[in-house]
This record gives structure tokens, C-alpha cells and sequence, in this order.
């Protein structure tokens, strides 16, 4: 069986991209096989800045054949008395493309029809594959996309050639104008010009041969195992920062590591500011000792090969002082103050058009401060860390390093806090308050800077929903998921018990304006599908969440702490238990029941016993939710489930007597609403009708990441 | 090779290319995508292939001819093609060798950048062209120009030809660069560095500069209602140009700067949309000079 190979050469790709399209390519690949009945081996896919890249070996030269059967007019229609074929019969099989003769009779729900069986023959791959590759291509979608020349089509960047063979034939797959051939191109300056490909399984050695490496997993070997080596001369280790390393994976066809180094004056810049202007800026990995100390070494990745590596190396030294001395100058420019100098001239920064300036948003932050700091009780030294790092979190937004290094903000105001003599909580806090800043990043880690955050982030919510900029779909200009996020993770870190509808209100007060009660609700909203996300995340059911979450109010911290019991108690055995007694009782609940239980009216032991249960485990179970226990709390749950099954075994609930049936519903009602101090059981799903199939799980994760990626 | 050479090494090959060779504008602009032979000729059908250095003014980046890196004034080498062709970026590879940089010997590399201009109401997507870690050109396929969606797409080159300059000559200094033979970038262009930055920050008349932004901007609009979109478009630059010094000068409050961005959007928007109506009227005449170009030559074929 032929191999297949389909190769869509582009300029260069934004290097996130290529990832999420190359898990587009085979899945939509592996989609069309199947809906094409075309047997198929594995799929693989290689990316590089300039192709997608896809290999399958083993592609069947034809379609599986299929039969189907078409059902067509009512056999007494179809056929006269004496059995010929009408016209109506004549007609259906035409359509079919089957001889009158060849139509069966069948019967379908107590009635007889005509039945075309029609077989579908196997058409050839090479004929069918070309308009589903191109169908599939077209389909990929990506963070952004663009036009070009004169066409139409949308692309991550221009498509410039196709490599499309089964086996050695030339698939006719043509997509935004361009048609497939056989003919790839390699390296832009390694290359030499257009090369044929044999076909599939000579791909990578042929990229190989004019320069490029297709597989990007041995190109991230080639940068680690060179950029330590190098390092290693320099009696270092290279920081790989993660993101970088796949920026350059991805971003290189032939990568090639090379060391330069810089003045070692330039070791007296702040670390982070050093860090950045070789890692973001340069795309250069740092080099650091032992004692994770900077050395003045950088590891440039450049995508060629070693030659004239010394003419590269004088340019990228070059390139890095002139950056350095800019970086030295500001630093210097700014350390004429201190950071509180800075103050004042948030007046002239926006926070945001309709928000006003940043030097309310400091203002404010403040005022909220006070109020948490009331709220939790702190002690009068934290109050005064607290209150001191909110005055002066933004102070950095108007030096000139953050004004050139944007992405350092917080950074550089924890370090000029450090130089001025700032107490070590505020300057930290500072340094803090706005992680986690990308969606892997941590939440604070001192008490003082996650409370800064929490305040900042509220605030940040409250005013931005407030003017009605929610996000929608992918669209997220003003980070409120990760704002979000990050105050899901504070509350859980410091374990507050913060009422949030009452803090948002605090801080909508705070903007001097009147909010709806909608936007509050619009805000907790928002803050609770950030907490599911997060748990589901962590490993629980989505269902055990919502479990949870439905009888939480607005109290986040007792949602997580729910949701985590409520998922170690569900893979005990008794859970199914308590569920079945739960599920019992709820479904008959009806408005007839009365409004109290009255013991008076109960006619036999069983409503009695349920009764005491239910009064006794009510309250035990209290308890163990006002201590925080929540697995406790559903272990004191199950004595209530003998008495529930018993009730139901013993008594009619739906009594004839309209007072009996009445107050036996009401002693259910009681019974449901102690189970529902621990969780809303309705919402949990049962094994039998749970979507928990490792393709349900994986297509919602893909689904996901393509959004991300969006 | 000396700034000017790397100017003519430029022009000859983009001549070569078939680009009209145009000179710099004439009213004050903030980068060569102002220049109408840019933002205007991006717009419509009609195809347009065009080179020209422009001096650029960047009030709030002036630093007194003190800082070897930050200019006032700075010379862009400007690029554009419509529609973009399939070979561009080779041809602009080639472009480099011109001047003198051989990519075997170097790191040549395009690192994705998506451009916007918000006062243009214009953006597009493309990269920042690295020599050896170097910031070297701006590759921009414009999508969007004075709010409308283009077709075909034009191409943008942006060439910094200071940055080009230094990192051939190897100055770290943009002030020591040798322009022509035994003459500096410095001896030509520092007293105008520190007397332009000692206007823009310090000695403006900010009212004057206020009332001018007004004056322009109501004569665009005058302008615009009477149909003449290029006069009106000049008056659109000076509007922007005007906004810059303010701005340069701190004299732009934070409401103050969303408006007149808005303003300024709003204005380029008109135009781009009355210069597109203008050049239908016309019949659009470059459209027709290529037809009758192809036609032409089919009929000597």
C-alpha cells in the first residue's frame, strides 16, 4: 500500500502556530480517511517555520466498498398485483443506478417497501483524497490570518507551495491557488533552489539533504544538547526558558547555537532586566553559575550552520551592548528618584478610557485595602505593608525601564522598593501582585502580595465589567480570565473566607459609581466558571463541580473545598448509596407537600425514624461544615440513607389521605434539603449516562487548545 | 558602504524591479506608510509598484542628538507593491545583497510581527526582518487601510536605513555613521537632532500647536466635502504630525488622547473612502494602463 505524503510550504509561520495546525492536519486527515472508507497506518506530522507536514504509510489504493440499502416507495406501490415493477419501481432504480430487477422488498416498522441495495465500489485514493487534503487544509484554523496577492483564500501566512504524493503519483490537491507537485524547497540559505521528493518516506532524508531539520523534536535536541555544551565552556548552565525554547524550536529549519558574551560592567543591572533584554528581546538564552548567578555569556540561536559563525556572533555581541547601554541609561535616568517620586505622574497614565488614570486605580487599591485588611482581621504590621504596596504597585508604570520593558512591570517596582529601603513585604508585594501573568504562571506566594493581587484583580473585574467589556469567545483584551483565575488561586492559597459579592461591592463603590446589581451578579458569575474550569483542570468530575458548586452561594473557598470532597468520597463505594437515596427522595418532591412536618401525623415507625435522622444528621453534619470538613460531612450523610430506602419500602408516599401524602412529602423535602447542606446530588452524573470516554475527554481538551490558541 | 550608497544600492535594485522611483513627501509625516503613495495607493484595485526614502519625524523620540540609538528624524527606504508578488520575500533577500550582506555569512531570520496603526485606522500582518539579532526592516502585508479591507494586498518594505547603516559600518553610534565619503550622519544631521528636540520638548507653543491641530483639521474636512481628497489627506498628516509634538511636548491629557486618535482615525477613514470613490470616477486608470501594457505585448507576441 502507498505511503502519503502532503507538505504545505508557507513563508515564515508564527511559531505558536504550527503546533495546533499540525494537530488540525492529522486529525482532520485521520477524519477524512474515515468518512472516505480509505484504510489507512498511522499518521505523523512534522512542522518547521516555511511547511506543515503530514506522513501516512500504508494509504489503501481504493475505498473500501460498501453496500447500502436505500429504502424506496411502499411495495404495494412498487409492485403490481401479479408482482411486476411499476413505474414508481422503474424510477427508484434508475436513481439508483440498479437494474429494476435487482430491487428487494424489505419491512420497516410493520410495513413493506422497496429496497434498492446498492454497492459502492471502491474509488480510486489518488481520485478522491485530493479535494478532501485540500478541504482539510482549508479548514485549519489559527490565532490570526491573513490575504495576500490578489486572492481570497486566508491563511497563518502565504501559501507558496504544496508537496502532495501517494506513493509516487502527484495528488492534484490545490488550495488558494497553489497545485501540489513533487517538488519541495529547502533551506532558505543552506538549500540550493527547488528539490523533488521520491516520495513519502524519503521526506525527512531529502529536507535533510538541502538543510532542513522537519523534525521538530530533534531540533529542540540539537539547541539543548549545543546551548549546554556551550554553556559548559563558559563553566555555566543555559536557562531554557520553556516558551523560548519553542519559540526557536519552531521558529529555526537548521538551528545552529552559538555563545557571544558582553562587558561584565553589565552584570550590575538587575537581574530580571538582564534576563530580559537577552531572552524576549534578543531571543537569547542567559547563562548562569552554579549559584544561579548571571555570567556575561548569551546563547543566540542562529538557523543555518556553523559556518562563519565568528562574523554572526561579532553582530549579536553588537546588537546586545548598544541594548545593554540603553537599558544601564534608563536605569540610571530612573534611580534619580524613588519609586514614590513616580507617584504623582500616574495622574497623565490611562487605566483604561472610561476607568480614568492609573493614579485613581492606586487610590483605589488603597481604599480596598483598608477594607480587606479590616475584613481578615490583620495585624497592624501587615495593614501597613498591605496599604504601603498598594500605594506604590503602580509607581513603576511611569519609569523609563517599564516604559522600554513593558513586560517587567512589577519587577522593576519591587526592585526600586529593594534600593530605596522599602520594608522586604512591600517590596515583594509589589513584585507580586499581578501573577499569575500567563496562565501557567503561580499565583502569589506571601500573604502581602496575594493580598495586593486579590485587591487588583477585584478591582480590575469590577471596573471592566462594569463597562460592559465581558469577554466574549476568544477575546480577552483586558486579561479578566487570568484576573479570574489568579483570585481563585489566592482564596484557595490563603484559604480566605471572603464573601466576594460584598468585596465587589466595596469595590464598585470604589469607582464612584452605581452598578447594577446585574453586574455584580454578571462579575460572580464570571468569577465561579474560573473556579470550575480550575477544578475540572485539577482532575474532578465537571459534575462533582457543579455538585459542589450549586450550593456554595458566593463563598469560593467552601466550593473548592466541597468539590474536593465530594470527589474523594465519590469513588468510595457508600457514595452510590448516598446518591440512590438522594435520587429517591428528590424525584417525587412536589409543591404538595406541606409547608412544616408535623410528627403528629405520621402513621408508622419508618416516618418516625426518618424523621429523628434526618433532625439528628442535620445537625452533625452542620458541624462538620462549619469546621470545614466536607468529607466528614458527607460521611455523617449516610445515616440517613438506611431510613430513606426504609421509607420507601415501608409506606405509600402518595398516600390517598391529601394530609398524610402532604406531610410525607414534607418529611422528604426535609430529608433532601440535609443532604443539600453538603452538595446538589441532582447535578452529579451517574456512570451509565456519564460522557467520561477517553475520546469524549480528549476532544474537549483539543477543542480547547484550539481556542487557546485563538 | 556609506549611508548614501546603501540609499542608491536600494534605488537601482527597486528600479530594476519595475517600482516607480518616488521622493519623500513633502508635509511632515511619522513613517513612510503615511506617505500617500503608500496609504492611498494601497487602496482600489489598481496595481502599484513604488520606492522612495522617507524621512520620518518622531517628535517624542528626539533626545538631542545624545543618545546614539533615538532620533528625532529618522530615513526609512519604503517599499510597496500591489499585489504583493509570490516571489517577495526572495526578491527582497536579494535586495540585501545589494548592499553588501551576504546571507550565507549571516542570520537572516523573520520574526512574526503584526503591525497596526490605530490613527491610520490600517493594519496587517507580516515580521520584523532580523540580521544577526538586528532589527533591520519592518515586512508588512497590509489587510486593513484607512478602515477598509484591501484587495488585492499590497506589500509593505520598510527599510531602517540607519540600523542597515550601522551594523554594515559597524558604529555604535548612529552620529558616527559616514553618510558620504568624509562626512558623518553626525556632522550632518546632530545640530538639527538638538535643535528640533529642544522645539518638540521644550520650546512649542502649545496653544499655536493646539489651534493648528483645529485649523487642519476643520480644512480636511472642508477639503473632504469638496472632493479634493489629497489636499484634504495633507491636512490629515499635518493634523497627526501636530498631535505628535503636543504629545512630545506632555501637553496631551489622558481624554484628551483618545479623542484626537479617534479624530485623526476618522478623518483618514474618510479620505481613504472618498479617494477610493475619486479613483472609480476615474475609471481607475492604472487598472486600465496595465490592461493596455499586457495587451500590448500579447499583440507583439
Amino acid at each position: 500500500m502507498p505511503d502519503l505524503l502532503l507538505e504545505i510550504g508557507t513563508e515564515e509561520l508564527p511559531p505558536h502556530d504550527i503546533a495546533p495546525a499540525l494537530e488540525q492536519l492529522a486529525e482532520g486527515t485521520r477524519a477524512a480517511f474515515a468518512a472516505l472508507r480509505i484504510d489507512a497506518g498511522p499518521v505523523r506530522t512534522y512542522g518547521a517555520p516555511r511547511r506543515l507536514a503530514l506522513v501516512c504509510t500504508g494509504v489503501a489504493s481504493r475505498q473500501r466498498p460498501t453496500v447500502r440499502e436505500v429504502r424506496g416507495p411502499a411495495a404495494r406501490v412498487a409492485f403490481d398485483a401479479q408482482g411486476h415493477p411499476t413505474q414508481a419501481a422503474i424510477g427508484f432504480a434508475r436513481g439508483q443506478g440498479i437494474p429494476v430487477e435487482r430491487l428487494q422488498t424489505r419491512e420497516v416498522e410493520g410495513k413493506r417497501y422497496a429496497v434498492a441495495v446498492v454497492k459502492e465500489g471502491g474509488r480510486s485514493s489518488a481520485q478522491v483524497l485530493p479535494e478532501a487534503l485540500a478541504a482539510v487544509v482549508v479548514r485549519i484554523s489559527f490565532s490570526k490570518t491573513m490575504r495576500w496577492g490578489d486572492g481570497d483564500a486566508r491563511f497563518a501566512r502565504p501559501i507558496r507551495w504544496i508537496v502532495a504524493l501517494l506513493g509516487r503519483t502527484v495528488l492534484r490537491v490545490e488550495v488558494a491557488g497553489v497545485r501540489a507537485g513533487r517538488t519541495t524547497r529547502g533551506h532558505r540559505t543552506l538549500g540550493g533552489g527547488p528539490r523533488p521528493v521520491p516520495g513519502a518516506q524519503a521526506y525527512v532524508r531529502v529536507l535533510k539533504s538541502c538543510g532542513v531539520i522537519v523534525d521538530s523534536e530533534e531540533r529542540r535536541r540539537v539547541i539543548v544538547l549545543q546551548a549546554t555544551t556551550l554553556a559548559k565552556q563558559g563553566a555555566g548552565m543555559p536557562v531554557l526558558d520553556p516558551h523560548l525554547l519553542h519559540e526557536l524550536v519552531m521558529g529555526t529549519e537548521h538551528p545552529q547555537v552559538l555563545r557571544g558574551a558582553f562587558d561584565r560592567e553589565f552584570l550590575a543591572l538587575p537581574g530580571p532586566v538582564l534576563v530580559t533584554v537577552m531572552q524576549h528581546h534578543q531571543k537569547y538564552f542567559a547563562v548562569e553559575d552554579g549559584r544561579r548567578q548571571l555570567l556575561p555569556y548569551f546563547l543566540a540561536v542562529r538557523d543555518g550552520d556553523d559556518r562563519h559563525l565568528a562574523t554572526v556572533r561579532q553582530g549579536h555581541e553588537w546588537v546586545l551592548r548598544a541594548r545593554l547601554a540603553d537599558a544601564r541609561f534608563f536605569f540610571q535616568e530612573d534611580r534619580r528618584r524613588r519609586l514614590e517620586d513616580y507617584l504623582p505622574a500616574l495622574d497623565g497614565l490611562l487605566y483604561q478610557a472610561q476607568l480614568g488614570t492609573m493614579a485613581d486605580k492606586t487610590r483605589r487599591l488603597a481604599t480596598l485595602s483598608r477594607h480587606v485588611s479590616g475584613l481578615l482581621l490583620l495585624d497592624g504590621r501587615s495593614t501597613e505593608a498591605l496599604l504601603r504596596a498598594a500605594t506604590l504597585s503602580k509607581a513603576d508604570l511611569v519609569t523609563k525601564l517599564v516604559g522600554e520593558f513593558p513586560e517587567l512591570q512589577g519587577v522593576i517596582g519591587q526592585i526600586y522598593a529593594e534600593l530605596d529601603g522599602e520594608p522586604p513585604e512591600v517590596a515583594r508585594a509589589i513584585g507580586e501582585h499581578y501573577r499569575p501573568t500567563r496562565s501557567d504562571d503561580a499565583a502569589p506566594k506571601t500573604q502581602v502580595g496575594a493580598l495586593l493581587g486579590l485587591v487588583d484583580k477585584v478591582d480590575t473585574l469590577v471596573g471592566v465589567i462594569g463597562v460592559g467589556l465581558v469577554p466574549t469567545g476568544s477575546q480577552d483584551p483586558y486579561g479578566l480570565r487570568r484576573a479570574a483565575q489568579g483570585i481563585v488561586e489566592i482564596i484557595q492559597m490563603l484559604r480566605l473566607r471572603i464573601p466576594l459579592r460584598a468585596l465587589a461591592e466595596v469595590a464598585a463603590a470604589g469607582y464612584g459609581r452605581t452598578w447594577g446589581p446585574e453586574g455584580i451578579d454578571v462579575l460572580v458569575d464570571f468569577v465561579h466558571q474560573r473556579l470550575r474550569a480550575v477544578l475540572i483542570d485539577q482532575g474532578i468530575r465537571y459534575d462533582l463541580v457543579d455538585a459542589a458548586l450549586a450550593v456554595s452561594g458566593d463563598d469560593l473557598l467552601a466550593a473548592a473545598d466541597r468539590a474536593r470532597a465530594l470527589s474523594a468520597f465519590a469513588v468510595r463505594p457508600e457514595f452510590v448509596r448516598l446518591y440512590v437515596a438522594y435520587d429517591r427522595a428528590s424525584r417525587i418532591l412536589s409543591p404538595e407537600a406541606a409547608p412544616h412536618v408535623d410528627p403528629e401525623k405520621f402513621e408508622v415507625p419508618a416516618e418516625h425514624r426518618l424523621h429523628e435522622a434526618a433532625m439528628r444528621v442535620s445537625s452533625r453534619v452542620r458541624t462538620a461544615i462549619a469546621s470545614g470538613d466536607y468529607l466528614l460531612a458527607m460521611e455523617e450523610l449516610m445515616p440517613l440513607t438506611e431510613p430513606v430506602d426504609r421509607i420507601f419500602d415501608d409506606v405509600l408516599i402518595m398516600a390517598p389521605q391529601p394530609a398524610v401524602r402532604a406531610n410525607r412529602l414534607a418529611l422528604l423535602r426535609l430529608a433532601v434539603d440535609v443532604f443539600r447542606l453538603v452538595a446538589d446530588f441532582s447535578k452529579v452524573v451517574t456512570s451509565d449516562d456519564q460522557p467520561r470516554t477517553a475520546n469524549g475527554e480528549r476532544h474537549a481538551r483539543i477543542t480547547k487548545r484550539v481556542q487557546a490558541a485563538r | 558602504m556609506t549611508f548614501q550608497d546603501v540609499v542608491m544600492a536600494l534605488e537601482g535594485f527597486w528600479a530594476a524591479q519595475g517600482c516607480v522611483i518616488e521622493q519623500p513627501y513633502d508635509v511632515e509625516v511619522g513613517a513612510g506608510t503615511m506617505h500617500p503613495a503608500t496609504f492611498l495607493r494601497a487602496l482600489g484595485p489598481e496595481p502599484w509598484r513604488v520606492a522612495f526614502v522617507q524621512p520620518s519625524r518622531r517628535p517624542a523620540d528626539g533626545r538631542y542628538g545624545e543618545n546614539p540609538n533615538r532620533l528625532f528624524k529618522h530615513y526609512q527606504y519604503q517599499v510597496v507593491l500591489k499585489p504583493s508578488p509570490d516571489d517577495i520575500q526572495d526578491r527582497y533577500l536579494h535586495s540585501l545583497a545589494e548592499v553588501g550582506i551576504r546571507l550565507r555569512e549571516h542570520d537572516v531570520r523573520f520574526l512574526e510581527d503584526d503591525w497596526e496603526a490605530p490613527t491610520l485606522g490600517a493594519s496587517g500582518l507580516g515580521w520584523q526582518v532580523f540580521l544577526d539579532g538586528n532589527e533591520i526592516t519592518q515586512f508588512t502585508y497590509f489587510q486593513q487601510m484607512g478602515g477598509l479591507e484591501v484587495k488585492p494586498v499590497s506589500v509593505e518594505i520598510t527599510y531602517g536605513l540607519e540600523r542597515i547603516t550601522m551594523y554594515i559600518q559597524r558604529q555604535s553610534s548612529v552620529f558616527d555613521v559616514e553618510w558620504a565619503p568624509g562626512i558623518t550622519y553626525g556632522e550632518l544631521r546632530r545640530q538639527d537632532e538638538a535643535e528640533q528636540s529642544a522645539y518638540g520638548f521644550d520650546r512649542a507653543d502649545v496653544e499655536a500647536l493646539r489651534a493648528g491641530f483645529g485649523a487642519s483639521e476643520a480644512e480636511a474636512m472642508r477639503l473632504l466635502d469638496a472632493g479634493l481628497v489629497l489636499p484634504a489627506y495633507d491636512h490629515v498628516l499635518k493634523c497627526s504630525h501636530l498631535f505628535n509634538l503636543l504629545d512630545a511636548r506632555g501637553a496631551i491629557t489622558v481624554a484628551e488622547r483618545t479623542t484626537l486618535m479617534a479624530r485623526s482615525r476618522q478623518l483618514a477613514r474618510r479620505c481613504a473612502e472618498r479617494y477610493v470613490a475619486k479613483r472609480e470616477e476615474l475609471g481607475f486608470p492604472l487598472l486600465q494602463a496595465t490592461a493596455n501594457k499586457k495587451a500590448g505585448r500579447a499583440r507583439h507576441a
